[in-house]
């Protein structure tokens, strides 16, 4: 299984993330956006926090989870280098982050990633794999 | 008409409609301007199906409109114009998109590029400096609670009246700077955090700051009106938004319309276009936030011109008077206005989304400022870093169909990933360097992803809506130097 990789949008960029669980799913998401706007290998492991996010259902869960990655960064400049969602419902999760202070003299940024949207935003199940796709606004 | 074109129906050389009949729940049919060639590029991805998704908003007037420059966005096209009317039409936060007010603003010099050329080099790593920029940047004003809501209410003029600039550039921005009507308490607490230390950052992406030089002038007349006066004349031209705290208002009001629309009875093809009706509560909830937000960036790039003239300052040992560094005008392209428009022989008021799409007023419009009365306000629409840039005006042909809007932008070509393998092995900063163009960036990586390739030619999109006669080319710009986050 690859954890997540990207398609092709003209303006955007597009996000696949997979899990054998929907936990393991939401942390890939997160692990793609991540990738996307750095190095994920300069990331130090010496923040840790705890964020809970609630949405109407499941796929603005996913939207909301992105989000709520992207509203950290922005406030503290932070970035997880790995989360784990210890809670999960179909319009509550609950994670653990653990990651670095963004620093652009000592990580490679990629890009900067404005949104996660709803636009052509898929979630499923199928043979025991979780998939989601979603586009990103840069 | 070609196979590929037969979803559209040719009006003209520019003008190609797509019927109410192509999709279900459209209630108007759609409307593309373009030519031939942009017209097949355009079928390219999902952007026609996109104009026929805004054609199936409630309250629309008219037709879904689409300018030259239109690709596949995020629910609304980017290059995308729809109009609604405000007692049973909606407002869509995703039709605005996540950089509220996200906008171009144009400043000329009275130097040459002669004279410039030696200091040039110094005088991007000053900009660059100067004016933050790039993921995990930090802005150099730090905002209180209290000042982030004066800035939200005031936009352009809090900068202003704080020292940032001369009181005489309020007249030469689109709704001198402030949004009327903005609502800051209508801007949730995350969104207000988010803006508290970017006022004065560019962002990233596609958001620059470029010295230019003038390339050639097609309308003396405007351009004489607008400042621009002999080819070789130095501008600077700045492109950004309102940054995080506009990206969080669009999340939040996006949230609360996908939660509203059942209650409203409002079906949707896509959901990132969620609406909410005009009239309603959470409809003057996000007009409101949604100004504050275009307030926000009105301000951004007020803060940023004092820097561009701090910096020019500092380099060239002049005062940045005698330099000039007028504003020439700063346009937003990411936008709902409510704005008076003729429908059916009356002048109503209507909203009208614009989303990556410019307003382009004619002379004698009465939101034209004093200035250009004659001729219009000037319309900014930015090419790629390695071509150019154009000044147009908008024109009573744009006023009658299309609400006044004209174009934006280039507008992409090909996808970033498809644009990094085409340069792979290339250094960009050495080949635009080669061709007299410096560049100044925080990530080489998304430099390839901005470059000349990954973008239609912006001269394509001009003729096309000169062609129609919704624009006429004012001048055509020349970037010197590019500033990149």
């Amino acid at each position: 299984m690859q954890a997540f990789e990207t398609f092709e949008h003209t303006a955007d960029i597009g996000l696949i993330a997979r899990g054998r669980t929907l936990e393991e799913l939401f942390a890939n998401a997160a692990r793609g956006l991540v990738d996307l706007m750095v190095d994920p290998a300069g990331l130090r492991e010496e923040i840790q926090m705890q964020v809970t996010v609630s949405a109407g259902d499941r796929e603005a869960l996913l939207v909301g989870w992105l989000n709520e990655l992207l509203y950290l960064l922005d406030i503290r400049r932070f970035l997880p280098r790995r989360s784990r969602i210890t809670d999960l419902s179909d319009t509550t999760l609950t994670a653990e982050l653990v990651g670095d202070t963004v620093d652009p003299g000592r990580h490679a940024v990629r890009r900067m990633i404005k949104a996660a949207t709803y636009h052509g935003l898929s979630l499923g199940e199928a043979n025991g794999l979780w998939e989601a796709r979603i586009i990103l606004d840069l | 008409m070609s196979q590929e074109t037969q979803v559209l129906v040719q009006r003209d050389a520019y003008r190609w409609e797509i019927p109410a009949t192509y999709k279900p729940g459209m209630r108007v049919p759609g409307l593309i301007y373009a030519d031939e060639p942009l017209v097949r590029q355009i079928l390219e991805d999902q952007a026609v199906e996109q104009v026929a998704n805004a054609a199936t908003l409630p309250g629309v007037v008219r037709w879904a409109i689409a300018m030259p420059d239109i690709h596949w966005g995020y629910g609304f096209p980017i290059g995308g114009v729809a109009a609604m009317r405000l007692d049973d039409g909606v407002i869509s936060p995703g039709a605005v998109g996540y950089d509220i007010n996200c906008g171009v603003r144009l400043l000329a010099t009275r130097l040459t590029d002669e004279e410039v050329r030696p200091r040039l080099a110094m005088l991007a790593d000053r900009l660059f400096q100067n004016v933050p920029s790039g993921v995990g940047a930090h802005g150099r004003l730090r905002l209180t609670d209290a000042e982030i809501l004066e800035v939200l209410r005031h936009g352009a003029a809090w900068a202003v009246r704080r020292g940032y600039g001369r009181s005489s550039d309020l007249g030469r921005i689109e709704s001198a700077g402030t949004i009327p009507g903005a609502q800051p308490d209508q801007v949730g607490r995350k969104a207000l955090s988010r803006g508290l230390d970017q006022l004065g950052t560019l962002g990233s992406g596609n958001h620059f700051l470029e010295i230019q030089r003038v390339e050639a002038i097609h309308d003396p007349r405007a351009a004489r009106a607008f400042g621009l006066h002999h080819p070789g004349q130095v501008t600077v031209l700045m492109h950004c938004g309102s940054r995080g705290l506009g990206h969080q208002v669009c999340t939040d009001y996006l949230e609360v319309a996908g939660r509203s629309l059942s209650r409203y009875g409002i079906a949707l093809p896509d959901r990132q276009l969620a609406c909410v009706p005009i009239a309603s509560p959470e409809g003057r909830a996000y007009l409101g936030a949604m100004g504050a937000a275009a307030n926000f960036a009105f301000a951004n790039r007020q803060v940023i011109t004092h820097w561009v003239r701090e910096s020019f300052e500092e380099t060239l040992r002049q005062s940045a008077e005698a330099i000039g560094l007028d504003i020439v005008y700063d346009v937003a392209h990411n936008m709902a206005k409510i704005e008076e428009h003729a429908v059916e022989g009356r002048q109503v008021p209507v909203c009208v989304h614009r989303k990556g799409a410019t307003r382009g007023f004619p002379a004698g419009h009465p939101d034209v400022p004093a200035e250009y009365q004659e001729v219009g306000h000037p319309v900014l629409v930015p090419g790629d870093m390695g071509r150019y840039s154009y000044v147009l005006v908008g024109t009573p042909v744009a006023m009658a169909e299309t609400f006044g809007s004209t174009p934006h932008g280039a507008g992409r070509l090909r996808s970033r990933s498809a644009a990094k393998q085409l340069l792979r092995g290339v250094d960009l900063v050495d080949v635009l360097a080669r061709r007299g163009i410096l560049v100044r960036a925080a990530s080489r990586e998304l430099l390839a992803e901005e470059a000349s390739e990954a973008y239609k030619d912006v001269a394509e999109v001009v003729r096309a809506s000169d062609g129609a006669g919704l624009t006429r080319t004012v001048a055509r710009l020349q970037p010197l130097a590019v500033i990149k986050g």
